[in-house]
């Protein structure tokens, strides 16, 4: 399973946009995603970088723009895609922001505290399950959850009364190349205490990526970190871990 | 590879879904896609 960011609410910090603020919640989320842990930024950042200011709910193509903006993170809207189309952006290892009609949600698992149009962060799809790894902005306490995938396209789909599902489709992390920006540590587990050092990313190398993850912690500038990248190292063609962070300029 | 990651053929489905044009935005005459006016969301009451 690729790496996951924390959870974030759109109400902290609690702004006098944080009512409409889902998409740029979900936006932080994909941000923390994308730099596997690196960047970390919440809703505020993301709207002060609107393009077109204005109140209510940021729409899926000022997001993107405000994100690139603010992060250098850049975002896909796609609007109207089908159910298999989504599954497919997820199985090969981008998050999304999905838009959904909360009303279908209502009297289940996933059901929220409120009725209306909403948006959602989904970090990952499991097949076998059925299930979307995600998160609510708007809920706190919950934190990610799996959600049957069938009733958050149903949500979607009311969304749009039947014309696709509409996404912000984030970089994808799983299986792609890696352009080291800093030196970190390369190591033989993801972790500074348990693995053990077997060199040092080299700024300006491109390193095949493997899969991503959330493990052992670690400080990183003011805050704790725990994304982890899976790289061959070009030298020895040893497959090391490093922090996230490796490729953040 | 060690790891369980996407195969290229996964790879391709999305890259073949990010690219029909018929998804992406399109401007009218007013620079805007009603599909993305579509998505702006209603207002959320913290949780009590």
């Amino acid at each position: 399973m690729a790496f996951s960011p924390i959870a974030q609410s759109q109400f902290q910090p609690v702004t006098a946009t944080s009512p409409d603020d889902c998409v740029p919640t979900t936006c932080a989320e994909a941000v923390e995603r994308a730099t596997v842990g690196a960047v970390r930024v919440n809703h505020s950042t993301i709207r002060k970088a609107d393009p077109t200011p204005a109140p209510g709910g940021m729409s899926y193509q000022d997001a993107y723009l405000a994100t690139k903006k603010a992060t250098g993170v850049v975002g896909e809207p796609r609007f109207g895609i089908s159910a298999p189309d989504l599954k497919a952006l997820l199985v090969a290892g981008h998050s999304v922001t999905i838009s959904v009609d909360t009303h279908a949600l209502a009297g289940t698992a996933c059901g929220l505290h409120f009725l209306g149009k909403h948006s959602e962060f989904i970090n990952s799809y499991s097949a076998a399950m059925g299930t979307f790894r995600m998160d609510d902005p708007g809920t706190t306490p919950v934190g990610f959850h799996d959600c049957p995938a069938a009733l958050i396209v149903k949500a979607a789909l009311l969304r749009t009364g039947n014309h696709g599902i509409n996404v912000i489709v984030w970089p994808d992390t799983e299986g792609v190349s890696w352009k080291a920006a800093k030196v970190h540590s390369l190591r033989d587990l993801p972790s500074y205490t348990t693995g053990e050092g077997r060199g040092m990313t080299k700024i300006g190398t491109t390193y095949l990526g493997g899969r991503t993850q959330n493990a052992d912690p670690y400080a990183l500038g003011t805050r704790t970190a725990n994304g982890w990248v899976h790289v061959k190292d070009p030298i020895t063609g040893k497959w090391l871990w490093t922090i996230g962070d490796s490729f953040h300029a | 590879m060690p790891d369980d990651i996407p195969t290229p053929e996964q790879k391709a489905a999305a890259r073949a879904v990010l690219d029909k044009p018929e998804h992406k935005f399109k401007p009218g005459k007013d620079g805007k896609d009603p599909r993305n006016e579509q998505t702006r969301d209603d207002p959320v009451k913290e949780e009590a």
